[in-house]
This record gives C-alpha cells, structure tokens and sequence, in this order.
C-alpha cells in the first residue's frame, strides 16, 4: 500500500473530515480554518489537473506563499505521482530561469502575491516566456495584484486557478504505477555561491522523515504545531509533513515577531513550535516569555533548528521556553535532520547537537575517511535516514553523495552523505559542531573557527547579532572581519565604552590575538540566506571590499591601523 | 534622521523589493513581498531612522504589514513615547 502525504490526507479526510487540518493566520488577526474534508478535496483537484494539464512534468515547482491551497497543491502533486518544489520566495528571475529549466517540461504554481515578483519577467524574460504557469488566487485581492496581473493576461501559457483544465474533477485518481524510490520532493539550496541546487527526497524517505519526527516529538492527532518556517527549508517542510501524517492542526502564521508568536500559541493552543535561532535569539533581546502556567499552557516544546545559538542565549532558552521542553536538531537538506538532543539532556549537553535520531548514523572522519577517536575534530559523516537521493540534473558539482565506507551488517544504508560541517563526538557519543568545512581559516598559522570570536562578541551587551568572515590581506594573509548588529541605545544610559576600538579591546582580553577580528563594522541589517542564516559569501564580498579601500575605512571608523 | 516613506522604500529596494509594484498598503509580510527573516532587521533599521526605540514585545505584524502602517506605528511611538526618560 502506497504510504505518501496524498495516501495520509485522504485517509484522515475519510475517517474525520472535519478535523481541523490548517488554522492561517489571516492580516486582520482572525484565523481561516481548512477542515480535512477540505483540504483532500482541495488537494484532489489539483491531482487532477496535474495529472491532465502537464503530464509530462516529473517536478512541480511551487512559488506560493503559506496556504491551505498551497499544501493542497503540493499534496495534489504528491497524489499525481510528481515530486514537488517548494521554491524560496527570495528567488528573483535570474534563479527562477535556471530552476525552471532544471525542472524540465513542467508547469509552475504561482499565487497572485507571488506573481507581483515575477509578472514583468514572464511577459518578457525570453526562456520565462516559454514557461506554463498557473495562477492561484489571493484570499483578498488588491490594488496592487490587479495591475500585474493585467499584464499577465498578456502571457499565452499563464492560466487562473480554478480555470484551469480539469480544476472541477473529483473523481478518485487513477491508478498509478508507484515507485517508492521515486522523488517525492525536491529542496533547492539556497545557491548564495552559483546556481541552486535541487536536492532529490524519494517518497519512502519524506513518510519516514515524517515518522522520525512524529516519534521524536511525541505528536499526536490533537497535537497543534506552529508553522513559522517556510516549506522551501526541510525543517519547515517536515512540520508540515508529519502533521499531515499524523492528522493533526498546522498553524500557518507569516510573522516572527515576539509578540505575534506568543499570541499564535496562546490563541491556538500550540503544543510544539520548529523555530531557528535567529527567532529565539530575537525572543530572547525582546525579554519576552512563555507563559505556560497562565497563557501559553498547551505548550509542551521548541525547537532549535538550522543552526546553533551562542552559549550565552543557550543559557536563557530555559527561561524562554518556560515549562515546555526544548529540542535541538542539526542536519542539511542533503540529509535531513543528522542528530537531535532532547529535553532530557539540554540542561547537561545544551552545546552539542545531540545524537543520531530515526535511523539515521553519524560518523566523524578524520583525512583518511578512518573513523575518529571521541573528542577528536573531524568531518561528519551521515548514513541512514534523510540520504538524498542526488541532485536535480546533476553534473557532479561538489557532490555530497558517496558510497557508505562503513557500509556492513550494522549500517545497511548504501550511501552516506560527506556534510562539510566540522566536528567530534564526545565519550558519551553526543556531537559537537565546530564549523563548516569551508569556515575554518588559518590565521597567522593558527587554525580558527570565526564562531569561537562569534562567540566572544556576543557576550557584549551592546551587540545582538555577529558574524565573522575571513578574507586574505594585500600579503596574501588572511585577516578577519566582524560584522555586528547593534542594539540601539538611545534611550539608554550610553555610560559604557562603544564604538569598534573598544570592542577590539575587550575581546583581545578573551581570545587569543589571532581570534580579534582586524576590524568591527556595524551593520544596519544583516544580509541573510533563506533560513535565516546571516549570508556568509555577501559578508565576505564586503570585507574584501573593505580591506581594498581600508585608508578610508579607518578614517570612518575612528580606527588606528 | 527621520524615517520618511523615501528612506523606507529605499532600504525595501536593499531587501530585493520591487517597490515600483508597491503601493502604501501593499501587504508586506502576509503577500509574502517580504519574508519572516526581514522582520528583526526591519524593526532595527526602523529604530535607527526614526530614532525610536520600540519595545520588541509589543511590536506586532499588522504593525509592519504595509508602508502606511510602518509610518503610522513610528508616529504614533514618537508621540508615545516619553522624551524624558
């Protein structure tokens, strides 16, 4: 019997139809509720059109924002035998092109918000021109919409939802051949260096993902799961698969503010919310809380995904989090999630990742690809659970995939992933993260990770988010550049020593001389990947720029070289 | 400095707006013009234009959601706020 999100929705819609399945936030505070019934009915008909309108597509990109007819689309691909791609709304033309032809013969799902973004191009843009696309509606349409979508009319193969053929069909799906090693779904990263890439999930690998998830967090069918990432990143999209396997509510809310967080869980009775750094972090410098003895009392976790919280913010996610339980996951789209730490042991472990979760092996190698001995830095290894299948048209580009050295009796999985992130286990086999691959620098001979003076920054008070690049020097030497956001403080008591001298001088008191940055720039807004992630390839592209015009720069800054 | 709708725009441009498709009440964060991860550094370049400090808890989305509203939450925190302290 064939297990995928199509096969679980349906089989959720039959037996309670009106069990609420998708609870969206809309702009006026009020919430729009999509039951189950409807969701299948929603996601059938799109099968059906998939199925007739573009029979030849093998990949349905996905340009939408969050909705309940966005899942239903993507669940409708799933039901037509297609994989879906959830596309990155930062995606602008150029990306969209050479998605697109990766793609193959296919036909593209925008929304009318989505479209605002790409209207000119698909009437212009010569390769976009030859593109199918289907337009969904907006829930309110505006002003705005109105005169791109005027000029879309212009477009031959650009058609409006539900005018689209066979929209209105709801007669049971054909039956069709099922490949469980067939791509279910594809994940483009976030391609800051070249073209993106599209990282290929069989549709075995996305129900099992769903159930490594739904075992490690405990859902239930009266589980309610705040959505806050979006689906083009594995985490957001793996909350949205395993409510679906598990019938229970998704909570669709297009904020990450504090205060519209802490309403979303109070209002819908929230039990478990995936969240990344950057959005605890920004909880935490808003001095709110989880109150989950008065408001927030449904709420049983959070988790932290996509990246690692500095020590100090580590600290006060307990007090964040109030009485619910916080979990640590780290993994890549090539992978999925790699190891998780639970409740249970964040107090003791709160700097590692945990261990390998679902079925999924962790290794660290060390240059001979031998496995490395506890506490030995090497680069992590991850067979089992979440291996991608390969990469949309590959060409062997930096290919992660390999066979699995450790293949055997006790590891089974035929291939494994080299991730690129640096890092060792400890005796009690929990990992640690030191970097990536590419971030690990030698300055002045030394070998340094830019996360230790990350680190080291973050304890200012001053200073709420950083980042710290390396970039070669006019001799050919490798210099360090921070970059930081600063806490405005006007109205504050602006006693302490500021400005980028000073937080030199301090940090030269807690790391080594190699670790300072050379320089500290302020940064109005820092430029950021589709997760969130501060975008290390621009910030290395500024320092450069940096050191080229350093004389002026230093005047600027009030800095002595 | 003030934050006026030039210098807002503008710096909408430096996220990859369009913002000659943008009108005052275009939908920000709910048409998806803007993702999620834009929200903290907007509030921060809001702080510094303006020269507010807005107090991060109470901040909500439908005090972002469109140029207009982003202009009157920021006058409307001016006239708030105490200058005294």
């Amino acid at each position: 019997m064939p297990d995928d999100l199509y096969r679980q929705l349906e089989a959720h819609a039959t037996r309670e139809p009106e069990r609420p399945a998708i609870r969206h936030r809309r702009s006026d505070g009020g919430y729009e509720v999509t039951t189950y019934g409807q969701l299948a009915e929603k996601a059938r008909r799109f099968a059906h059109a998939l199925l007739d309108g573009a029979p030849e597509a093998t990949v349905v990109p996905l340009y939408l924002s969050k909705s309940a007819d966005a899942i239903a689309a993507a669940v409708g691909a799933t039901g037509a035998g297609k994989a879906f791609a959830w596309l990155n709304r930062k995606l602008r033309a150029p990306q969209m092109a050479a998605i697109l032809e990766a793609c193959g013969p296919t036909v593209l799902l925008m929304d009318e918000s989505s479209l605002a973004a790409l209207a000119d191009t698909l009437v212009t843009h010569s390769a976009m021109k030859q593109v199918s696309a289907w337009v969904l509606p907006a829930p309110e349409r505006r002003a705005t919409n109105e005169a791109a979508l005027e000029r879309l009319a212009r477009a031959p193969l650009v058609s409006f939802w539900p005018a689209c053929p066979s929209a209105s069909i709801l007669d049971e799906l054909p039956e069709l051949p099922y490949d469980s090693r067939g791509p279910g779904c594809c994940l483009f990263t976030s391609g800051s260096t070249g073209a993106p890439k599209g990282v290929l999930v069989s549709r075995s690998d996305l129900a099992e993902r769903a159930r490594a998830e739904v075992e490690l967090y405990g859902l239930k069918g009266d589980s309610v799961l705040l959505s806050i990432l979006p689906f083009s990143f594995d985490v957001g999209l793996n909350q949205l698969c395993s409510a679906i396997s598990v019938g229970c509510e998704l909570v669709l809310l297009d904020s990450w503010l504090p205060a519209d967080i802490l309403d979303a869980a109070e209002k819908c009775e929230v039990t478990g919310i995936s969240g990344v750094p950057s959005i605890w972090q920004a909880m935490i410098n808003a001095g709110v809380q989880f109150d989950t003895r008065e408001r927030q009392v449904s709420l049983e976790y959070l988790t932290i995904s996509g990246g690692d919280l500095s020590p100090g913010y580590l600290e006060r996610m307990s007090d964040l989090a109030g009485g619910a339980g916080i979990y640590k996951t780290y993994g890549q789209s090539e992978t999925f999630r790699s190891t998780a730490l639970g409740p249970g042991e964040f107090a003791a472990k709160m700097r590692s990742v945990g261990k390998p979760f679902g079925g999924a092996r962790v290794y660290v190698m060390d240059e001979d690809d031998a496995p490395c001995p506890p506490d030995r830095v090497g680069e992590v290894l991850h067979t089992g659970l979440g291996v991608m299948l390969g990469y949309l048209r590959d060409d062997g580009r930096g290919d992660k995939l390999i066979p699995n050295p450790f293949f055997g009796p006790s590891d089974p999985s035929p291939a494994a992933i080299r991730t690129g992130d640096f890092g060792y286990l400890d005796r009690d086999g929990y990992l640690y993260l030191c970097g990536r691959q590419d971030d690990m620098l030698k300055v002045a001979g030394n070998r340094v990770y830019p996360r230790e003076s990350v680190d080291a920054l973050l304890t200012f008070p001053q200073i709420l988010e950083a980042e710290v690049v390396g970039v070669k020097d006019e001799q050919g030497e490798t210099q360090l550049v921070a970059f930081v956001i600063e806490r405005t403080l006007l109205m504050e008591e602006g006693g302490a020593e500021a400005g980028p001298g000073a937080v030199r001088r301090q940090l030269a008191k807690m790391l080594p001389s190699y670790m300072v940055p050379r320089k500290v720039v302020s940064l109005a807004s820092m430029p950021r990947t589709a997760t969130g992630k501060p975008e290390r390839q621009a910030l290395i592209n500024a320092a450069e720029e940096i050191f080229e015009r350093s004389e002026i720069l230093q005047n600027d800054l009030g800095e002595k070289p | 400095m003030s934050l006026t709708r030039d210098s807002l725009l503008k710096y909408l441009e430096e996220l990859g707006v369009e913002t000659g498709s943008l009108t005052d009440d275009t939908r920000l964060f709910s048409d998806g013009v803007l993702d999620s991860f834009s929200m903290v550094d907007l509030i921060a370049f809001i702080e510094k234009e303006a020269e507010v400090k807005m107090n991060p808890g109470d901040v909500r989305l439908d005090n972002l959601d469109s140029v207009d509203r982003i202009l009157n939450y920021v006058d409307s925190s001016k006239t708030a706020g105490d200058p005294a302290t």
